[in-house]
């Protein structure tokens, strides 16, 4: 498993490095670019955790004297001293409170510890000062159908003293809000009042106040729910799963959306909210599995952290990429909108919680028990610290009334940063609708009109062909360099363009007009770009052409000539987990296999039998097809993939034939939807006759 | 758990998986065996149609002349027996047996195999000489293991009736007299709690001769309900389908101070959702729920198998009890009786009960809170000398107010506010002063307690 998360990293490092050769082959200095890692600016460490302690992060909590509460999905809090391991001495761990329901939240607030239970929010009190909680408070109570999918999560203060909570969907094959009030969430006042506040929430396990005090919340991926966001919440507001408004005629709902209004037209969601009042778009969407597949905690960069020139922005965790995201956040017109870039990957474990410590660094709880994470450990506690290096990054992106400024965090080189070839923007969306997740859809690309930089060549203005709300706009700056010629860390971002805002246009004069300008500062800017328009339309015909061959590595008929039928018929379902039921078949070479996979899990999953050994390789080709993947089931076109099912729905099956390999060996069999090559796949034997 | 095996043997996957955790009800059809189907130590061995002990003073014995109980009463001179007339080989037997304080009794197999069965109410680390303990005798000299400590301790209290199933698989032999297995206790069952499984008896003496069962009591023992069949069950080997593991259990016991433990539970076959179970030091534990403000029940042995919870996501979410639940009434135990014939009420609504928490006391266990009715009552329960100690106490005002401390079958008043439920089930003593009424309903029996919280709080002490 380690071997994996290293090939994975590796890999990822690959594909940047080889975007860069690319660029280079074209740009002047190809010679001289230096490359950034995540490690050379933030620092990851350990921390270390008592054997007998299985510290499944639920919940942290920095309290007051420096101490690190941290809940778990075993209902324990423990009290860790020393989390920084100052004076290289280790930290201590004290079991404050034990036995509570899967504790998903903590926090310290006016002076009480608070922690979220599946069926309660509780008060923890310690009343005979031995530091062991004597006193089990319940705040306030809800009911429980038994779901185990109805997690809950919080307290977060609200500005007007409140505690925010939320209440999952229960899972029953979709996601449904089987008690009195999943899928919302709540407002819980001093003396135990529940206020119902918003609903539409599916997954809501992180969320947070920016520096304004609004709240957003994180957002996983699922029915109705096209990828991954976050989103702002206001009173009131439906977020988009319906499953929770059939609490919405309750006398104390102040949602007005009833179930019947919610269109399943598979529409793009800004739109459906166009003809349906109250329901609220994301704020930034999260590319599914290019950054994320499950988004999860929060937490706000203000000034109890030090994390490098992002002030201002939220970091938002991913429990199976085991990474950090950044998001920059601009009201424009009054509704949120922003751009999410990668932060920092390789944690080790599922990402749950992120909290500042008093150092300014930042606290890092994770799991992954029964979900799976590409950081392979069970539970973990890391701690990530800004060496005080600037790296080298997109710092935000915002809206133009004709495009984005792209902000960076050092001044960039103006030789490419002119150039319109260095940037890559394409819009899409996705569909909104009750089948879990969504293909990328609508998806254009959009030619760069005019380009600025600024006078302290810290920010690119661009401009674009047209502009349209309520697209997510993949903004790539793969060829821009630093003056002192490093290439980005990261140089791509995605931003969600809720509301064009008002504004002057930039004039388009002849230096700012692309073309002309690429033309002038270089001497072979055309052929440039038609060899970059040739290499895309290159792409395209291969993908078309990848349809067409891959045909027959799905064949979903059975052939006419097996005549007498299949010489063995296999079904698999995946398990909790990210396994698959059988993880070993054994036949003969050229056996005629009828192979049913049916999807009993609630996340997508497909099946790709490959070459002996060669289950990472595609998963790893799996993982860059970016926002094409869904579309492609998530196969890469290699030969290294024999067979294939279709990507699957919950509840759904794909039943496909295939001959076992004349050759002996061990073939893989792997999922490769965003990331689950790291763990679940299996062997297929193929014997000699 | 799930769809692992292809014999779904419940009993058999259980002692797989964790060795301790089957509870198994007594539902068995065999022959009868009377007192005239045994050679009796005569003096001292008797049959009646009633026998009661005293829980709280040993020598007083009510009994009844007439058949169905087999009374032994040793005499300092003399133990209490019976011999079976018939032999037995392979030996699937259970019964009913009641104990005198301290009274000792065993059950010899093939004439010579101990199963111990005496008193050791109360015992928290049984050894092999107490209830369900076997004396295994190994040939290989060793006096420093010489018997079975059962699994956990299952004894019932003094006085209370309690249940035995042992499935006993007899020595083999070949043609020619030469032992080929040793003789088994396959399994042991009290008051439906596996305490042994799969123990070999290596004696190797081939002992052909007597095969009688013997009874043998020191004190007084009552038995009933003796049956057999002349067979153990076939063995069946669990089988893995596709190379699948097998789940390793995660078995849950308190350490150093009380386990309270907020978790789903399967009661009745309905999924609860906001359950506390507490497990105890003194292997005594219980479980209330918030939602009725109900001690639902208790049990003794091994804690929790939450494996169902803690196992990948955990979709039951489920904690099952390691032992074999005394189980009362989900319903709500303060209610307002206008009339003293007023039916209680069946459950409470979600909303009709806020429920507040709890708070531990210095050893580490709870009161619970709630408010009702707009009473604030705190539901104090402990274990205290093998008991659940309960304590009740509301503060507000409320007219027609009672507890109900019991719904059972039957109730009979022993007297100084100590009563025993069922057939000789399980004790109920009344700590406070207060008036216990018996009164029917339904068809059932209640112990209801007319409650003013300004006269104090009500205690009552669960034993069996």
């Amino acid at each position: 498993m380690k071997k994996h998360k290293f090939n994975f990293i590796l890999a990822l490092s690959v594909v940047i490095v080889a975007m860069l050769n690319i660029s280079n082959s074209f740009g002047q200095e190809s010679d001289t670019i230096k490359t950034q890692k995540e490690d050379e600016f933030y620092i990851l460490k350990t921390i270390p955790i008592p054997q007998n302690v299985e510290l499944e992060v639920g919940g942290m909590v920095l309290l007051p004297n420096d101490v690190l509460a941290v809940s778990t999905r075993k209902g324990d809090v423990w009290m860790i001293t020393n989390p920084y391991m100052r004076n290289g001495q280790s930290p201590l761990y004290k079991l404050f409170a034990q036995g509570m329901h899967e504790v998903l939240g903590i926090n310290y607030i006016n002076n009480d510890i608070y922690v979220m239970q599946r069926s309660e929010l509780t008060r923890l009190r310690d009343l005979n000062g031995d530091g062991i909680a004597d006193e089990y408070y319940t705040m306030a109570t809800w009911p429980l159908a038994g779901n185990y999918h109805e997690y809950a999560y919080g307290p977060v203060l609200a500005k007007d003293g409140s505690m925010l909570v939320t209440l999952n969907l229960g899972w029953i094959g979709y996601g449904e809000s089987l008690s009195k009030w999943d899928g919302w969430m709540l407002k819980i006042w001093p003396d135990g009042r529940v206020e119902p506040f918003a609903t539409g929430l599916r997954s809501p396990a992180g969320f947070a106040l920016n520096d304004e005090g609004d709240i957003f919340y994180s957002e996983n991926q699922g029915d109705w729910v096209g990828s991954g966001n976050i989103t702002h919440i206001e009173k009131s507001d439906f977020l988009g799963n319906p499953a929770g408004l059939i609490w919405a005629d309750q006398p104390d709902s102040p949602v007005k959306l009833r179930k019947k209004d919610i269109p399943d037209t598979g529409e793009p969601k800004f739109e459906v909210a166009k003809r349906v009042p109250g329901l609220k778009t994301p704020s930034v969407w999260f590319p599914h599995s290019i950054l994320g597949v499950s988004t999860s905690g929060m937490l706000n960069y203000d000034s109890q952290g030090s994390m490098g020139p992002f002030k201002g922005q939220l970091f938002v965790g991913d429990q199976g990429q085991s990474k950090i995201m950044r998001v920059n956040l601009e009201k424009v017109n009054g509704v949120y909108q922003g751009a999410v870039f990668p932060f920092r990957e390789g944690f080790s474990s599922g990402i749950l919680r992120m909290n500042w410590g008093s150092d300014k660094s930042m606290f890092v709880g994770m799991t992954s028990r029964g979900w799976g994470s590409t950081g392979d450990k069970l539970f973990g506690l890391q701690q990530l610290s800004w060496n005080g290096k600037i790296p080298f990054e997109i710092h935000s992106i915002v809206a133009q009334p004709d495009g984005f400024k792209i902000n960076f965090t050092k001044e960039v080189s103006e030789a490419e940063a002119k150039l319109a070839s260095s940037y890559n923007v394409t819009s899409f969306t996705y569909k909104y609708h009750s089948k879990y997740g969504s293909p990328v859809i609508n998806q254009a690309k959009r030619e760069i009109k005019a380009l600025e930089i600024s006078e302290d060549k810290m920010s690119v203005r661009i401009v674009v062909d047209s502009l349209i709300n309520g697209y997510i706009y993949e903004i790539k700056a793969v060829d821009v360099k630093s003056t002192d010629n490093y290439a980005l860390l990261h140089n791509f971002g995605y931003y969600t363009l809720n509301s064009v805002p008002s504004g002057a246009k930039l004039a388009i004069t002849d230096r700012n007009r692309v073309g002309l300008a690429d033309v002038h500062a270089h001497n072979h800017p055309m052929p440039k770009v038609a060899k970059k328009a040739h290499a895309i339309a290159a792409t395209q015909s291969s993908v078309s052409k990848t349809e067409i061959t891959k045909v027959t590595k799905r064949q979903t008929k059975m052939p006419a000539d097996w005549t007498n039928g299949p010489d063995k018929t296999i079904v698999i379902t995946p398990k909790p987990g990210l396994k698959f039921s059988i993880d070993n078949i054994s036949i003969k070479a050229g056996t005629k296999i009828k192979l049913t996979f049916k999807n009993t899990d609630d996340m997508l999953h497909n099946m790709v039998f490959t070459n002996p050994g060669k289950a990472s390789v595609v998963g790893e080709l799996a993982l860059k097809l970016g926002l094409n993947a869904e579309q492609l089931n998530y196969v890469p076109n290699t030969k290294d993939v024999i067979f294939y099912t279709a990507l699957l729905q919950p509840n759904q099956s794909d039943t496909i034939y295939f001959t076992a390999p004349a050759k002996a060996g061990d073939y893989d069999f792997v999922c490769t939807y965003s990331g689950h090559y790291l763990i679940m796949r299996g062997i297929m034997k193929v014997i000699d006759k | 758990m799930k769809k692992t095996f292809k014999f779904l043997n419940i009993a058999l996957l259980c002692l797989i998986l964790s060795g301790f955790c089957a509870a198994q009800n007594l539902n068995f059809s065999g022959q009868n065996l009377t007192l005239k189907d045994f050679n009796s130590s005569s003096k001292n061995v008797s049959e009646q149609s009633l026998v009661s002990f005293d829980f709280k003073n040993p020598k007083k014995i009510s009994k009844q002349n007439g058949s169905g109980i087999i009374l032994l009463s040793s005499t300092k001179q003399e133990v209490a027996s019976l011999q079976s007339k018939k032999e037995f080989g392979d030996l699937t037997l259970s019964m009913d047996f009641m104990l005198n304080a301290n009274a000792k009794f065993s059950i010899a197999f093939l004439n010579q195999y101990l199963l111990n069965l005496g008193d050791s109410w109360g015992i928290a680390n049984p050894t092999y000489s107490d209830l369900g303990g076997i004396v295994t005798k190994p040939s290989i000299s060793n006096n420093s293991k010489i018997g079975n400590a059962p699994l956990s301790n299952a004894a019932n209290a003094p006085g209370l009736w309690q249940q035995l199933l042992v499935k006993f698989k007899a020595t083999e032999f070949d043609a020619s007299g030469k032992k080929t297995n040793n003789a088994r206790f396959l399994e042991v069952y009290i008051n439906g709690v596996l305490v042994q499984q799969n123990v070999e008896l290596p004696d190797e003496t081939v002992n052909a001769g007597n095969k009688s069962l013997i009874f043998t009591a020191e004190g007084d023992v009552a038995v009933r309900d003796i049956k057999y069949t002349s067979s153990v069950p076939k063995e069946q080997i669990a089988q893995l389908e596709n190379n699948d593991s097998v789940t390793n259990p995660i078995l849950l016991e308190p350490n150093q101070h009380p386990y309270l433990l907020r978790s789903f539970i399967i009661f009745n076959r309905k999924k609860l959702t906001h359950t506390i179970s507490v497990g105890s030091l003194d292997k005594i534990h219980f479980t209330y729920n918030p939602l009725q403000g109900s001690l639902i029940q208790i049990w003794k042995g091994g804690f929790m198998d939450v494996t169902d919870m803690w196992h990948e996501r955990g979709e039951p979410q489920t904690a099952r009890p390691l032992g074999n639940p005394l189980k009362f009434l989900n319903a709500p135990t303060f209610g307002v009786l206008n009339s003293p014939t007023d039916p209680w009420a069946d459950s409470l609504k979600f909303d009709d009960i806020r429920f507040k928490g709890y708070a531990l006391n210095q050893n580490g266990y709870p009161t619970f809170k709630y408010e009702w009715q707009g009473l604030a009552v705190e539901d104090e329960i402990i274990i205290e000398n093998h008991q659940v100690l309960r304590t009740l106490k509301a503060t507000g005002s409320l007219n027609n107010l009672y507890a109900r401390l019991v719904s059972a079958k039957s109730i009979t008043d022993l007297g100084n506010n100590f009563f025993v439920i069922n057939d000789r089930e399980y004790y109920i003593d009344l700590k406070s002063s207060a008036k216990a009424i018996i009164r029917e309903s339904n068809g059932l029996k209640e112990l209801v307690i007319p409650y003013q919280p300004k006269n104090g709080s009500i205690q009552y002490a669960i034993i069996w």
